[in-house]
């Protein structure tokens, strides 16, 4: 029987009447802050300007020009630049003040983090305040590194891996073609996974529009609810400064070919080429941007041609001091080869070869998929007054594709409406109080998912405040899910967490509940997999998890940081693909007890001089099956990313290496040969005004591995990006 | 002189930079090569036609998914003239080499056909005993879609 929605949600309605009132345009006018940036030999830098009370951010033109509006009273401004000591700036203004205020920064290595986080807690926050791991990413580390797609940004982070998209945040998701991930994705705080499959799509957002992006490790669901069982990754998007700006990026790459003629599979070399523009105007009421952009590629194995076309904008309308009218929207339309699986022995023209690793098998030939995707979200945020921010967003994300494949073509149409009320308060000196409601409603009308809903409802409170030299925090979710109309189960999400400074290091220590609700696509699916049959489980429940962590970050010296934590996750009833040889069916079960412990340290150095920055991040994990007495499948013992980056004046070059020891255990194919995996990128870049010069190669090595089963990952490819900014 | 800790970075670098080479080039598995050649027409409904090995003849339904390769090949259409294949099988002794014919539906006994299978060149139709030790070619047989048995043939009773 089915039951209607009567939910005892604590919905706050003082939030929704402070959020909809009007705003007193006339009793307050802002102040603003300009002047330039540059560094102690005059050169202009492209820093950023930050009011820390309201998280507003203004960026520094290629000239080290800046503006900046903040709210009347008293202001605190960081201004920091990646390579530069930052500066903290408190200023008094009074309303229609405008002030020039210029700053020059000393080139030092110890700022190797950025000062303020926003995912960890759902507001400002600085980041040795969180209390569990954060790793970020910001805009010149991703414009140094000349990547060209969020998910390769993602892919350098610290415990993070990549296996065939599918993203792991110390071990959390293992491999499941791309079903079900365990790891949130947020664009500007937005949920932003999958209606249908519960996974990612990481060329949802252009990686030109991403100002930096923030991965939140471990349970995140006292905050976030469902999918954020192994962490979060937000994408931030650029603010738009004022005045008119115009961007162009320009990126040719090509791939190398086979290291052996044994594996050679063309005659030519294969290319990428790509395109984006990027426009934006603002003034201290309006602001807009708009992108757009494409790139075609030839892949670097066979049947592997890719076409992306993006189009993207954002408008802001800054109604009132503190208060902040945001729209912002994407889409993206791929249609791309499939190489599903690589050849073996007589799968294909193998030349005597036990494997082709470049080639594909045959019966694969002809598979294709077309993939359109996007998001439109509109926020207010209101700061009606120092201790309370209030933020209302509406969001609908929608999914399509169509998956062309000899003899049995697929397609879906997915979308997933949500919508957030939150405030943001300080009720006394040193407490922060977060509260908040948000209903999300996916629906999938597909030939292998059918045509089902399901619904998401939840209220979340989580509070900090000081105790001593302490900080702690405690929190809980609520969600309510119900699939198809059906009854509603209920799954709670508590965190606690503590965060203690010394001297010069700072404790935290957090213990909390994750979750993730099965994807429609998991319950529904039905379909045929290599001659097995894959069958709905609509009584699929929750997977959940439990994660502690104990980290601690120190500054050694001026020269010498250290984040280390310990984290130990015990994960109860994993949605995994359940292969019955008798009956030759698959079909995803709650089978799985899991226990994921493991070790992330980061170290960041500057050893000769401020101009070279060194870091290393390396991550232990042991994973096990408990239910199989068995490591987990895809799952690396030991993940290191070495990191080096020399600037002189206008030049840099760097270089990233990442190891990922062989998986133990995989799922498909367990007599495959496999290896490590070894993978050098080396960088080199120019600046010079509004012009901007790099080259990438990846993989320089050119070292042949896969991480997924019969899936060949990147060759050495040579990259170029020419970028002019105005 | 103590080595600063941040001098240890390009050390574990070049340290790690002396692995291993990747995967490389491999001759060819332990594998079962020949050409099937079709008698018949495609029946109506068919799905897929594979060929599987078992190390030992099935006796019961459990055996039936006791093949390899896992999961099954299938075989390049069209199912007509003659076709060559492989399979990739680990080494040891195999005691049936069969084509399977599938309908369209669920990978159960109902749907399912022997098709054909190695015979015994000394001894035929008793099916041919092969023993892999590397790329095993010349196992050749016939395909006959207008003389296919069910898994009941083999495995009784029948309904």
């Amino acid at each position: 029987m089915k039951r209607r929605l009567a939910l005892p949600l604590p919905l706050p309605l003082p939030l929704l009447a402070a959020l909809l009132a009007v705003p007193e345009l006339t009793a307050q006018r802002s102040a603003v802050v300009y002047g330039s940036i540059r560094d102690s030999g005059g050169q202009p830098l492209r820093a950023t300007v930050t009011d820390i009370g309201s998280g507003l951010r203004s960026f520094a033109d290629n000239q080290g020009r800046y503006r900046l509006s903040v709210a009347p009273g008293k202001t605190v401004v960081r201004i920091a630049h990646i390579g530069y000591a930052s500066v903290l700036d408190t200023l008094t203004l009074g309303a229609a003040d405008s002030v020039e205020r210029n700053y020059f920064l000393r080139p030092t290595a110890v700022e190797l983090q950025p000062y303020i986080v926003v995912t960890a807690a759902k507001r400002s926050q600085l980041l040795d305040q969180a209390v569990t791991s954060v790793a970020v990413l910001e805009q010149p580390d991703i414009a140094r590194r000349a990547i060209t797609t969020v998910d390769e940004a993602v892919d350098k982070a610290p415990g993070v891996q990549f296996l065939n998209g599918q993203v792991n945040i110390r071990g959390s998701t293992g491999y499941v073609q791309g079903l079900g991930s365990r790891v949130l994705l947020l664009v500007d705080g937005v949920p932003a996974n999958q209606g249908d499959r519960g996974g990612i799509n990481w060329d949802l957002v252009p990686l030109d529009r991403v100002e930096r992006v923030e991965v939140v490790k471990g349970a995140g669901s006292s905050l976030y609810g469902s999918a954020a069982l192994g962490g979060v990754v937000n994408l931030i998007t650029r603010e738009i400064p004022l005045g008119f700006h115009a961007r162009v990026r320009a990126t040719g790459s090509l791939f190398g070919n086979p290291p052996h003629d044994i594996w050679r599979f063309r005659d030519y070399t294969g290319a990428r080429e790509g395109i984006d523009v990027t426009g934006s105007y603002g003034t201290d009421m309006f602001r807009g941007s708009y992108s757009a952009g494409g790139w075609h590629s030839d892949g670097y194995r066979e049947q592997d041609r890719q076409d992306h076309w993006q189009t993207g904008g954002k408008a802001e309308w800054r109604a009132a001091p503190g208060t902040v009218v945001t729209g912002a929207g994407s889409w993206a339309s791929d249609q791309y080869q499939v190489p599903l699986r690589w050849c073996v022995r007589g799968r294909c023209d193998d030349r005597g070869q036990a494997y082709q690793p470049f080639r594909i098998d045959t019966s694969g030939l002809g598979s294709h998929t077309r993939s359109d995707k996007g998001y439109l979200t509109a926020s207010l945020d209101r700061a009606p007054s120092p201790r309370v921010a209030l933020h209302a967003r509406a969001s609908w994300l929608r999914t399509h594709f169509v998956d062309f494949q000899p003899g049995n073509d697929d397609a879906g149409v997915a979308n997933r409406v949500g919508a957030e009320l939150r405030g943001n308060l300080s009720p006394t000196s040193g407490q922060d109080v977060t509260v908040g409601a948000e209903g999300a409603r996916s629906d999938v009308t597909s030939d292998i998912f059918g045509n089902h809903s399901q619904t998401e409802l939840a209220a979340y409170g989580e509070s900090e405040r000081g105790v001593g030299p302490a900080q702690l925090t405690a929190g809980a979710r609520i969600d309510y899910l119900a699939v198809d109309g059906g009854s509603l189960s209920a799954v709670v999400s508590p965190r606690v967490g503590g965060v203690l400074p010394t001297a010069r290091a700072t404790w935290r220590v957090s213990i909390g509940r994750g979750f993730r609700a099965p994807s429609l696509a998991e319950r529904f699916v039905s379909t045929t997999v290599s001659g097995l049959t894959v069958i709905p489980n609509p009584s699929l429940t929750p997977e959940t998890a439990w994660s502690f962590e104990l980290g601690n970050a120190t500054r050694w010296s001026g020269a010498l940081r250290s984040d280390v934590a310990l984290f130990w996750t015990e994960a109860y009833d994993l949605i995994e693909p359940h292969v019955d040889t008798t009956l030759a069916q698959i079909q995803f079960r709650n089978v799985a007890r899991a226990r994921l412990v493991g070790l992330d340290l980061a170290l960041g150095a500057s050893p000769l001089t401020p101009q070279l920055t060194t870091s290393l991040a390396y991550t232990f994990l042991y994973s096990r099956d408990l239910a199989l007495d068995s490591a987990l499948a895809f799952r690396p013992t030991h993940l290191l990313t070495l990191t080096a980056d020399y600037h002189w004046r206008a030049f840099g070059v760097g270089g990233d290496f990442r190891y990922s020891s062989r998986f133990e255990r995989v799922e498909l194919y367990p007599d495959d040969p496999r290896v490590d995996a070894e993978v050098l990128d080396l960088r080199a870049s120019w600046e010079q005004g509004p012009l901007a010069a790099r080259v990438l190669v990846t993989n320089a090595l050119d070292y042949i591995y896969n991480l997924v089963p019969r899936t060949l990952a990147p060759v050495r490819t040579l990259s170029v990006t020419l970028t002019w900014t105005y | 002189m103590r080595a600063r800790p941040s001098h240890l970075v390009p050390l574990a670098l070049v340290s790690v930079l002396r692995c291993d080479q990747g995967l490389q080039p491999m001759r060819q598995a332990t594998s079962i090569s020949g050409t099937v050649t079709f008698v018949g027409a495609e029946p109506a409904g068919t799905e897929d036609v594979f060929i599987v090995a078992f190390r030992s003849f099935p006796k019961t339904t459990a055996d039936l998914y006791s093949f390899v390769p896992f999961p099954p090949q299938s075989l390049r259409r069209p199912f007509t003239g003659s076709s060559s294949y492989t399979i990739a099988v680990p080494s040891g002794r195999y005691e049936w080499v069969v084509a399977v014919w599938k309908q369209q539906g669920s990978l159960v006994e109902a749907n399912l056909r022997e098709a054909g299978f190695y015979q015994d060149p000394a001894n035929p139709p008793q099916p041919g005993v092969v023993v892999v030790n590397g790329p095993l070619k010349g196992i050749d047989f016939v395909i006959d879609f207008d003389n296919m048995h069910p898994v009941c043939t083999y495995i009784p009773p029948c309904p």
